[in-house]
Order: structure tokens, then C-alpha cells, then sequence
């Protein structure tokens, strides 16, 4: 365990030393919340709703920031990893086995604490007002709803060769992104469309907590399920990478 | 031999007992059997795609053989290196990325069971000066010794270390071999693989060569000299062909380049006398020992040409 944790604690300095991390995890997400939320009326609500279109880039700005931090930089490093032999000289050590994919699950898990963070703090900073529960609330179901793509990151990176990565990773980024109302809000067919996906499910959860709107159980089942369906494409491929290096 | 290390079955720190590897079609490694006695400095020697890189891997758990077993300090490979009894320098890939070298080798001192104190690791790997450098930016003879900080950062009985040398410059590779002879002094056994022959011939006290899959010679640097036809004889004679050499006793391998002939022999006296008795009378005689480098290459080619040409396991990996 000593282990473990001694890697961990060197991916997550890594991670803060890597600059296209910080541009993926923090910057570019406040950025753009701070472009879309400066674009709205303080208190102008979103059709159909009772949130103010603040309130709800906070949230999906936020979920934003946990979606690359969980999936992107975890992908590109096992991936890369893998290909450079780091893995295979971690298995001449005294490392457990599963060691290595603890310390990227650990690692992913602390790097979505500051890209939700920091959303917050500026969108507190611009006048979103909500109970300390509501924003602990917030905070744990992007949390905890970002092990999805922390699976996700884990199945794409033992899954997907080194030099397929980067595309991959973005198309899962931008399209699950836009398809998930990251960007703005959906109406129609594409909200249709985006309603199957963890990224929109991620999101609504979290708008629906804090705007105390009645949360529909097939929402949380549907993130569930891709919480199972992804960890279990990440066990699959994670063995078959491990018995392949 | 003994050196009071915690040992397996006669001591031996690794055991190959009928270790066959195939890949699909191809035999990598064939019917293997080796034993390395502790505190011996093994060099492994072969040409490319021999098995070499194989049989490493399978001695260090990463490849599981197809039929046979692989013992490291009496275990199975995994549970030896789990017990910290194994330091390894694997190869080829790059190193960590956004890490100070200082850092690398701290994380790998403490995955280690007994771990060594890092700044002596960096002093003893000769890396003290480029200890706050990044790990993945540095020279190939630097990036070496970094990985040799690695294969050493805790104190394993058994370093083994895949082509350390490679990319290394002549004084850094001095530096490199002077390091590995204090681990030896320290009583570590050590197993390493290399192309650069005078390595082998100067550091290893145990030659192991394979060749196409299979065990070729095992022994000193002197006894594979000697395997390989022991002298090589050269002089010149006008007028003489091949085919009437080719009678001479002890002969391994025969030239004959315009007037010179070159002669391969396992015993140059009665090959020698056997040309003078035959009647000729050569001019500009040598007679000359082989260097390691040409008993290899002898005893390869003659195991080469011994069979007729199959699947080699050139490229298997």
C-alpha cells in the first residue's frame, strides 16, 4: 500500500507540473465559464427552468473541468506509458500488480477536486448564491459522477493504441461534452440524444440537486450504468494490456 | 562459490531447467537448461533475435515460458523480485515524464522492500549532478545511467541488466562498468546481455552464449575461446588451393584469399606441423589467439551452418 500511495502522490505532481493538465483540468474550463456566464443576465433563467443561466454553466462548466481531468490526461499517460515500457519496469518492482492503475485511479480522483473547485469559486465570485449544503451537494455528484470517466480513461488507455489516443480522447471530450448541454442548454432532438449519455446525466443531477427539482431515477440509473459499463470496459482491457506488456 | 546470501538449490541464483518459449510459429527459446551460481558476473551473449531478451524476460516474470521452469533464488521469478531480491535495467522505453531524476529514483528506492539511501544510489550510478534534471530529457548515455540507478536504488542480491551500455559514450561506459564491479565486490550476482564482446571478455567471469534459441557455450571467456578453435594461423602460399588444405588436422574453418591462407584451429601446433610434414613451406606465419569477439562469431557460424536453414526467431518479440 505504501506503494500505492508513493506513486500517487508523484502522478499528482506530475499533473501539477504539466502544463497541458492545468490548461485542460482548470483553465480552459473557467475560461469558458467565465465567457458564457459573462454573455447572461445575472438572474436570467433558462427556458423552462427556475435556474439562471449562471447556475447552470456553473454546474456545466464544472462538470466540464471533471470530465477532462478524469478521462484525458489518465488515456494519454497509461497509453504513452504503456508504449515506453514505464509499466513493464514497474512490474520489476515490488509494486502489487494492480498498483500502477490504483495510483491513476487515485490520482484522477484528487485531479477532478480543483477543476470542480475552482468553477465554483469564480462563479460564486460572479454572484451565484446557493446554501453551503446545496454546494456540497453539487460538489459530490460531480464528484462522484466523474468515475465514469475516470473508467473511461482507464478502458480508452489500455484499449486504444498510443497514437489513436488523442482522437479518441477528444471526440469523447467535445462530442459528450456538447451532447451533454457542457456548452449551453439543449432543447429537442439533440437533448433527446444527449440524454443517454453520462455526461448530460452528470450534469442534470447535479442542476437538479441544487434547484431542488425532482430528480428522475432513470437519470441516475442511466449514469450508474455507464459508471458499471465503463469500469468494466477498463477491467477487460486493463487485463488484456497487462497481459500483452 | 557460496556467499551466504539467502539461496536456493545449491545456491544457484537463477536456474533455467528445459525452458522452451515459443512465439505461435516460432521458437524463441528451445529446451533451455542454465544454472548461475551467486556472486558470479554473467554475460550473455548472442546475435539478435538468439533468445537473449526472452530468456531475460522470463527470468524476470514479464513472459511466461511455454513449457519448463524458471527459478530466481529457488522461486518463481515474480515472487522473487516481490521479495526485493531482483534489480533490473530493462532495455529499450523512455523514462517518466515531468519527474526530476532525483524523484525516479526515490519512488523506485521505496517500491523496494530494502530500500538504499538515495543520494547513495545517485553517487553510485554517477547521476549526483543531474539529480534535479527531468527524468525524460536527458542524454542516451544519461538516460542509461539513470536506469541503472533504477536496477540498483535497493539491495537486490541479482542485478540484471538488459544492453546497459548502449548509447553510452567510451569514458561513461568505463564509469558504467566500474559501478557494476563495486556491486560485484559487494557480493551481488550479476547478469547482464551486450553486443559489445571485449565487455563480456573483460568484466564477466561467466560467458553464456546462445544462439538461435538454444544453449551454445557456457564457461569463462577463455573456455569459449577455447570451444570456438582456439588459434587462428595465417601465412602465405602461392599456388596452393583449398581442397588440398582441407586434410589438415583440427581445422574449424578454412580461407584461402589470393595467396593467403587463413586457418581456424583447435590446436595450431599439429595443425601446423601437419603443413610442414605435408611438404609445404609457408612464409609470413602467424599464429594468433582469438579474441572473444571471433570465438563468438566462430562458434555461431558453425551452429549456423551445423543446420540447415530454418525459422529463425530473428524478430519473434
Amino acid at each position: 500500500m505504501t506503494g500505492v500511495l508513493a506513486l500517487t502522490r508523484l502522478e499528482v505532481l506530475r499533473a501539477l507540473r504539466n502544463r497541458r493538465v492545468m490548461f485542460f483540468t482548470i483553465l480552459y474550463p473557467t475560461v469558458l465559464f467565465l465567457l458564457s456566464a459573462s454573455a447572461t443576465k445575472a438572474g436570467q433563467t433558462v427556458d423552462g427552468t427556475n435556474i439562471s443561466y449562471r447556475t447552470y454553466y456553473l454546474i456545466a462548466y464544472a462538470s466540464f473541468g471533471a470530465l477532462g481531468a478524469a478521462l484525458t490526461t489518465n488515456a494519454q499517460k497509461i497509453a504513452t506509458e504503456r508504449k515506453e515500457g514505464w509499466i513493464r519496469q514497474l512490474r520489476l518492482t515490488a509494486l502489487p500488480g494492480n498498483g500502477y492503475v490504483l495510483s491513476k485511479i487515485a490520482s484522477a480522483t484528487l485531479a477532478t477536486v480543483p477543476a470542480i473547485i475552482i468553477v465554483f469559486v469564480v462563479g460564486a465570485s460572479m454572484g451565484v448564491h446557493l446554501s453551503f449544503a446545496k454546494w456540497v451537494t453539487a460538489f459530490l455528484v460531480l464528484w462522484i459522477g466523474a468515475l465514469a470517466f475516470t473508467a473511461m480513461g482507464i478502458a480508452i488507455g489500455y484499449g486504444v493504441p498510443q497514437d489513436s489516443v488523442q482522437m479518441v480522447n477528444i471526440l469523447v471530450y467535445v462530442a459528450g461534452s456538447f451532447l451533454g448541454g457542457q456548452f449551453f442548454p439543449l432543447t429537442g432532438a439533440l437533448e433527446s440524444i444527449g440524454k443517454v449519455l453520462p455526461t448530460y446525466q452528470v450534469r442534470q443531477l447535479a442542476t437538479d440537486v441544487i434547484s431542488g427539482a425532482h430528480v428522475p431515477s432513470s437519470g441516475v440509473a442511466i449514469l450508474l450504468a455507464w459508471t458499471a459499463g465503463a469500469g468494466t470496459l477498463a477491467a477487460l482491457m486493463y487485463r488484456r494490456g497487462v497481459d500483452a506488456d | 562459490m557460496t556467499t551466504g546470501i539467502r539461496g536456493g538449490p545449491q545456491g544457484a541464483a537463477v536456474t533455467f531447467e528445459n525452458v522452451t518459449k515459443d512465439y505461435g510459429q516460432v521458437r524463441a527459446v528451445d529446451e533451455l537448461s542454465l544454472d548461475i551460481a551467486q556472486g558470479r558476473t554473467v554475460a550473455f551473449l548472442g546475435p539478435n533475435g538468439a533468445g537473449k531478451s526472452t530468456s531475460i524476460d522470463m527470468l524476470l516474470g514479464l513472459r511466461r515460458p511455454t513449457s519448463g521452469t524458471v527459478r530466481v533464488f529457488g522461486k518463481p521469478p515474480h515472487d522473487a523480485i516481490t521479495a526485493g531480491h531482483v534489480g533490473a535495467m530493462l532495455q529499450s522505453g523512455g523514462l517518466l515524464s515531468d519527474v526530476t531524476v532525483r524523484e525516479l529514483v526515490t519512488l523506485m528506492s521505496r517500491l523496494h522492500p530494502r530500500p538504499l539511501p538515495v543520494d547513495d544510489v545517485l553517487e553510485r550510478a554517477n547521476i549526483t549532478e543531474i539529480a534535479e534534471r527531468k527524468a525524460d530529457k536527458l542524454s542516451g548515455g544519461q538516460t542509461q545511467r539513470v536506469r541503472f540507478a533504477i536496477a540498483i536504488a535497493g539491495d537486490s542480491d541479482l542485478i540484471v541488466l538488459d544492453e546497459p551500455t548502449t548509447g553510452m559514450d567510451v569514458e561513461n561506459r568505463q564509469i558504467f562498468w566500474a559501478a557494476m564491479k563495486t556491486q560485484a565486490e559487494r557480493g551481488k550476482t550479476i547478469l547482464f546481455a551486450t553486443h559489445y564482446l571485449e565487455e563480456a571478455d573483460q568484466i564477466a567471469d561467466q560467458v553464456v552464449v546462445i544462439n538461435k534459441g538454444r544453449l551454445l557455450a557456457n564457461g569463462t571467456a577463455a573456455d569459449i575461446k577455447a570451444q570456438a578453435g582456439f588459434q587462428k594461423i595465417s601465412f602465405r602460399l602461392p599456388g596452393v588451393t583449398r581442397d588440398r588444405l582441407l586434410m589438415l588436422p583440427n581445422v574449424v574453418s578454412l580461407e584461402v584469399i589470393n595467396e593467403r591462407v587463413l586457418i581456424q584451429t583447435s590446436d595450431s601446433d599439429k595443425t601446423f606441423y601437419s603443413i610442414l610434414d605435408a611438404g609445404y613451406r609457408p612464409e609470413e606465419i602467424e599464429i594468433t589467439a582469438l579474441g572473444l569477439e571471433q570465438a563468438f562469431v566462430a562458434i555461431t557460424q558453425q551452429d549456423n551452418g551445423a543446420d540447415a536453414p530454418e525459422a529463425r526467431a530473428e524478430d519473434a518479440r
